[in-house]
């Protein structure tokens, strides 16, 4: 067992004016999570305590967090990664509503702007269903496992001094579909990337593919979709 | 400890390599364009006559002042470097795989590319020079 210095950045709006730091002392064996620490915090210690998990496994991405000055999920972090004295805050650039709980509706906002399904109302060929070579459809398997846990976006330094930008978690849910064979709304999708507050925006910064729990090559999505309105002549 | 690629926390996030790299890119920047309003009002003396300008000069003819000509050779080599950095990334998006190399890449030959600059600029203003 190892005894962790959990530091929580705490916020209670009925109670606080601004955010405040608090230490908690937990017992951690080196595999558990940081996300198992703030179990034990609201389980035991402060049940006041809110955050938001789900499935807790990496899968639906509710546990984003600013972990030791870095954005990574809570339920896929190791203390023995993490050392002896950890920081935990909530996630930079949307509005905390508490303790490291934050709006995420600005966020989904921005990704239901992209249009994320895919658009195609013509008949398939053969009547049944709409055929992609493997080639097509490997253009999108990185940009399609995206769990929205807003790590990339929140992590983005351009997204911090302007919440308009919509940000990389929105571009990769647009590239998904914007590089899809059977999707018939290239133009429009590229129309409203090509926005100002859209995938311009973008200063290669790589903090989002530093920050992404899937490992995807967020940057190179992004540089993708400027390639393609440049050659949709879109200006 | 998760570490590697990480170096030091400022604005309260943890600052990586690629993002010194723009913080860098900005800095280097602003700096170049502050020097050529310096550049401007200085080459601007000349119309009070060449006593004035030559006058001017004088200010440059020192060490201090040749350690800040250093810094605005590094500042230009290397927004230069990473200038095209961006650009190769630019035009082909798959280099982005390699950012941290060409990250790299572009600290490394800037250090290497500053240590003949550094020492022609300097040498005549050492006491060995």
């Amino acid at each position: 067992m190892m005894n962790v210095q959990l530091r929580i950045r705490r916020y209670n709006p009925e109670a606080d004016d601004v955010p405040h730091w608090e230490e908690y002392a937990v017992e951690a064996e080196p595999t558990d999570r940081v996300l198992d620490l703030l179990h034990q915090v609201k389980w035991y210690q402060d049940g006041t305590l809110t955050f938001r998990r789900s499935c807790a496994h990496g899968v639906c991405g509710s546990d984003a967090m600013l972990i030791n000055g870095r954005n990574r999920l809570a339920c896929e972090y190791l203390v023995k990664d993490a050392g002896t004295k950890i920081t935990v805050e909530a996630i930079r650039g949307m509005d905390v509503v508490k303790d490291l709980l934050v709006d995420m509706e600005p966020f989904w906002e921005s990704f239901k702007q992209t249009m994320p399904f895919l658009v195609n109302d013509e008949i398939p060929a053969d009547g049944k269903e709409r055929r992609q070579s493997p080639a097509d459809r490997e253009r999108y398997e990185d940009t399609s496992r995206c769990i929205l846990c807003a790590a990339c976006t929140s992590a983005c330094p351009v997204f911090w001094s302007d919440q308009s930008y919509v940000g990389p978690a929105a571009i990769v849910n647009a590239h998904r579909f914007i590089v899809d064979s059977r999707d018939t709304a290239k133009q429009e999708r590229l129309e409203i990337m090509a926005d100002p507050d859209g995938v311009w925006r973008c200063r290669t910064v790589f903090n989002c593919v530093e920050a992404c729990p899937r490992d995807i090559k967020i940057t190179r999505a992004i540089l993708e979709v400027t390639g393609e309105i440049g050659k949709a002549g879109i200006r | 400890m998760e570490r590697s690629h990480e170096l030091i926390n400022l604005f309260g996030y943890r600052m990586s390599w690629a993002q010194l790299a723009w913080f860098g890119h900005r800095a280097s920047g602003l700096g170049v364009l502050l020097f050529l309003f310096l550049h401007i009002v200085e080459t601007s003396t000349i119309l009070f006559g060449p006593e004035v300008y030559d006058f001017t000069q004088t200010f440059y003819a020192n060490l201090p002042a040749k350690i800040g000509e250093v810094l605005l050779m590094a500042a230009l080599v290397y927004h230069s470097l990473n200038g095209l950095r961006v650009i190769v990334m630019d035009f082909w998006p798959s280099t982005t795989i390699y950012y941290r190399p060409l990250t790299y890449g572009v600290i490394a030959a800037t250090t290497i590319a500053m240590v003949p600059l550094g020492l022609i600029i300097l040498t005549p203003y050492l006491p060995w020079g």
